[in-house]
């Protein structure tokens, strides 16, 4: 199986990062077919880790497997068109362009 | 516009700009969002951004600065060309502050919310606590529904006061873990506790579940319920004080009063109790609307008095005290007041009082003063009584001797029984007095109503208008009567005496006496008789009459007529029937006479009338006087009587010996060279009474007669002489034969009990 890791960087437990959460689950839950590692890190509790994947603001999203590695802020709503720009298809599905 | 141009609007524009490439990565960011992410332009370009992934909506992400500060920030993406190539520009705005100010606000709002809650509370049951006449029961059950609703979480909120032994709960009150407290304090004692509790736990801050100002309301609050109990109680306090002093108010005969006067003299009630209205006769009320109204009551001479006494208790601040009269219903009253004096912060006075009536103390006082004025008329009268029958001894005694010395000449008896009856008048007068002064001294005797009036109406008779007649009806058969003579003859006098005043002459009295039964049941026609057999008797005239009014009062001792009773007044007639357990009734019209009837119980069986020793006005006459020989020792002050007692004794055959002190007395007994068989012993000597020469003499002499000479009756000191030891009595003025009699009894040792001459 492909696999694919996900970080999910958020800042705090304020109700946008707790939507932002849920949408990273459902997004996960679209790539059935992969073996998907989805990573929540709170950049209030590990202030330090953001300097490692250059984060400048929550929430961002960053696929690093596979390559290329691809990234998103700010919201994750619409599961679908987040996976197309992550260059993420789920099998049996096309990518396109957004 | 050049190019500059629009470099320099990107440059200065507020918001961030950022230019990412199709891989994400940053190609351009402008000097605000070199600022918003803490970096240079270095640090920027070439990095990894991310896609913005929304077109054309805004969408909120927190900056990350290169410090680790957080900027929340709304970013809109829109599609771009850079350097020819698709690339997409990001407009960032910071909204930190912004939300922070909205934060602060909604906070603020919070807080001001709790505030307005609480203030609420407080201002709801502060409104509540002020109502009047409400139980403290009622106010603490009422509270309880405000308290809640001033605390951050009135769901789970519960409450509880507990004072003065009782306790107040919420429903839904529990013991919890999460609870505040604050004491309630009456008179600066704890004497009770506020809780308020949370039923479940709450977030702690550093204070604890509650907050300050949580903290603050419960302190008003208990507060508030202290000063709320206080104020209740001490309502009850007064209101129970009231009605105790209006109990004793109402109940007291005395009015109490508070009076006021302003510094510019204006007066007025402001509380009078309601009992005047029965004492003076104006209501409270009227009193209080216009306090003149019972000062125009004080009697007019009286008025300037009253006035001045309460102007100088205003002055010394001392109560003052003033009996006046009063005008009530056409009559005088007379009224005591007593106020004492406050001053007012105005410059006015406050009298507290109290007014009484005190008009039958004041008769009382008066009668007290008759009284005593009686009394000491009865000892001036006893003093002239005595002074006179000394007189008359001599007056009587020297007649005698003339009568037995001219006993041949027509004459001279002619004029010598004028004198005697005169004389004897005289006596009966003064033996009046005696009786007067000796205040009714009472030795009733059974005798003859009938025979009574026969014997007493001559003497009356010389008193009356000549044009008055005097008919008499009396029974012979009527029964005994136990009367005391002397007070029916006094009786007797003073009705008549009333009655011929009462005429115009000419006119007509009739005295009339008969015997009469009170049926068992009839007793309502005589009220204040007890069935039986009565002697009546009856005087009635012809003369002006009296109306009603004047013959209820005609027994009141105070009840001024024009009637003056020669030396009594009817007061004194009713008093000696009614002492005698009998009863007098008057009857009268105006115009139509008067009788008056008086009732007197009979005797059941008839008794012998007891023949009266020393009878002064039946004058026997003496023919033969009994003689004999014994030295008499003549005791006696006034020189005339002893000339006279010399003359006497020495006629009937005794030897004389004669001492005019009590010490001469005593002297003489002691050292005289003979025999003395009896002493005649005056009662009244310049020295000592005849009561301190007895035992002296007797002691000197103890075989000594004595026998006991006076002016005065027979009771007091008379009579003490002769439970001492004394054989006679003789009153003065004395018949010859009376006192011939006497010495003769007494020598010959034949005294029996000495009865009284009266």
């Amino acid at each position: 199986m492909e696999k694919v890791v996900l970080k999910l960087y958020v800042s705090g437990k304020s109700p946008r990062y707790k939507r932002a959460i849920e949408e990273a689950h459902r997004i996960r839950e679209k790539l059935s077919g992969y073996d998907v590692r989805l990573e929540v890190i709170d950049i209030r509790e590990h202030p330090e880790v953001a300097g490692d994947d250059n984060i400048l603001a929550t929430p961002t999203l960053i696929k690093k497997l596979p390559p290329p590695i691809r990234r998103i802020i700010g919201d994750l709503f619409d599961s679908d068109k987040v996976l197309m720009v992550l260059d993420l298809a789920p099998l049996g599905s096309k990518a396109t362009e957004i | 516009m050049t190019v500059t141009d629009f470099r320099n609007v990107i440059s200065n524009v507020a918001d961030s700009i950022v230019i990412v490439d199709q891989e994400g990565i940053m190609r351009f960011a402008n000097p605000s969002a070199q600022a918003l992410f803490g970096r240079s332009l270095e640090e920027l370009l070439g990095k990894p951004f991310g896609f913005p992934r929304i077109k054309n909506q805004a969408t909120e992400i927190e900056v990350i600065s290169k410090s680790g500060e957080l900027h929340t920030a709304e970013m809109r993406m829109t599609e771009t060309v850079w350097e020819g190539k698709r690339a997409y520009l990001a407009s960032i705005r910071d909204f930190t502050e912004l939300k922070r100010l909205e934060h602060e606000l909604r906070e603020k709002g919070h807080v001001l919310a709790e505030r307005v809650k609480e203030l609420t509370c407080l201002y709801s049951i502060s409104k509540l606590i002020e109502r009047p006449r409400v139980s403290f029961e009622e106010i603490a059950r009422d509270i309880m529904a405000l308290i809640l609703p001033g605390w951050q979480y009135p769901d789970i909120t519960c409450a509880r006061i507990i004072l003065n032994g009782q306790a107040f709960t919420t429903e839904n009150f529990k013991e919890t873990n999460w609870k505040q407290t604050s004491d309630i304090f009456v008179h600066g004692k704890q004497a009770g506790v506020l809780e308020v509790n949370y039923l479940e736990e709450r977030p702690e801050s550093d204070e604890g579940p509650f907050s300050k100002e949580e903290r603050n309301l419960i302190d008003a609050i208990a507060e508030r319920l202290g000063r709320t109990f206080e104020r209740i109680k001490a309502e009850e306090a007064l209101r129970e004080s009231e009605t105790k002093y209006r109990r004793v108010s109402d109940n007291s005969p005395a009015v109490l009063y508070q009076f006021m006067m302003t510094p510019d003299g204006a007066s007025s009630f402001s509380h009078v109790s309601d009992v005047v209205e029965a004492t003076i006769g104006i209501s409270a009320e009227e009193i209080m609307k216009d306090s003149s109204k019972i000062l125009g009551m004080v009697h007019p001479e009286d008025q300037e008095m009253f006035r001045e006494g309460i102007m100088k208790s205003a002055e010394s601040l001392e109560s003052f005290l003033l009996t006046f009269r009063c005008m009530k219903d056409g009559g005088v009253i007379w009224m005591e007041a007593r106020g004492t004096p406050a001053p007012l912060a105005d410059g006015g006075m406050l009298w507290d009082g109290f007014l009484l009536d005190i008009t039958d103390r004041k008769r009382m006082e008066e009668e007290l003063l008759k009284i005593k004025k009686f009394e000491s008329l009865g000892v001036l009268a006893g003093g002239i009584a005595h002074e006179f029958n000394n007189a008359l001894t001599a007056i009587t005694g020297h007649t005698e001797l003339l009568e037995m010395d001219y006993s041949q000449d027509e004459k001279i008896l002619n004029h010598t029984k004028t004198m005697m009856q005169s004389a004897h008048r005289m006596a009966h007068l003064t033996s009046q007095l005696l009786a007067y002064a000796g205040g009714g001294k009472y030795n009733p005797r059974p005798m003859s109503l009938s025979e009574l009036v026969a014997d007493t109406l001559p003497l009356l008779l010389h008193t009356l208008d000549p044009d008055i007649c005097v008919e008499t009806d009396l029974q012979p058969d009527v029964m005994n009567v136990k009367v005391d003579r002397t007070q029916m003859q006094m009786v007797l006098s003073a009705l008549m005496t009333n009655a011929s005043e009462a005429i115009d002459p000419p006119g007509r009295i009739k005295i009339s006496t008969r015997n009469m039964a009170v049926e068992q049941g009839s007793t309502n026609d005589h009220p204040g008789l007890r069935p039986g057999p009565y002697v009546i008797l009856s005087i009635e005239d012809d003369g002006k009459g009296m109306d009603k009014e004047t013959t209820d009062r005609i027994f009141d001792p105070f009840f001024t007529t024009h009637f003056i009773g020669r030396g009594l007044g009817m007061a004194s007639v009713y008093g000696i029937v009614t002492n005698h357990n009998g009863n007098i009734s008057v009857d009268s019209e105006p115009g139509k006479g008067t009788t008056v009837t008086i009732y007197l119980p009979a005797l059941e069986a008839r008794e012998e009338v007891e023949a009266e020793v020393g009878e002064r006005i039946v004058s026997a006459p003496a023919i033969d006087l009994p003689t004999g020989e014994a030295t008499v020792l003549v005791i006696e002050d006034e020189e005339p009587l002893v000339k006279l007692f010399r003359k006497i004794l020495e006629m009937l055959g005794y030897r004389v010996l004669e001492a005019m002190t009590g010490e001469e007395a005593v002297e003489l007994a002691k050292t005289f060279n003979g025999q003395i068989d009896l002493a005649l012993l005056d009662i009244k000597l310049p020295d000592m009474g005849g009561k301190q020469v007895y035992p002296l003499i007797m002691e000197a002499r103890p075989h000594l007669k004595v026998i006991v000479c006076s002016g005065y009756a027979l009771d007091g000191p008379a009579q003490e002489i002769l439970d001492a030891g004394a054989e006679g009595f003789v009153q003065k003025p004395f018949l010859i034969s009376t006192l011939a009699e006497k010495l003769k009894e007494v020598l010959e040792g034949r005294t029996t009990i000495v009865a009284p001459v009266k």
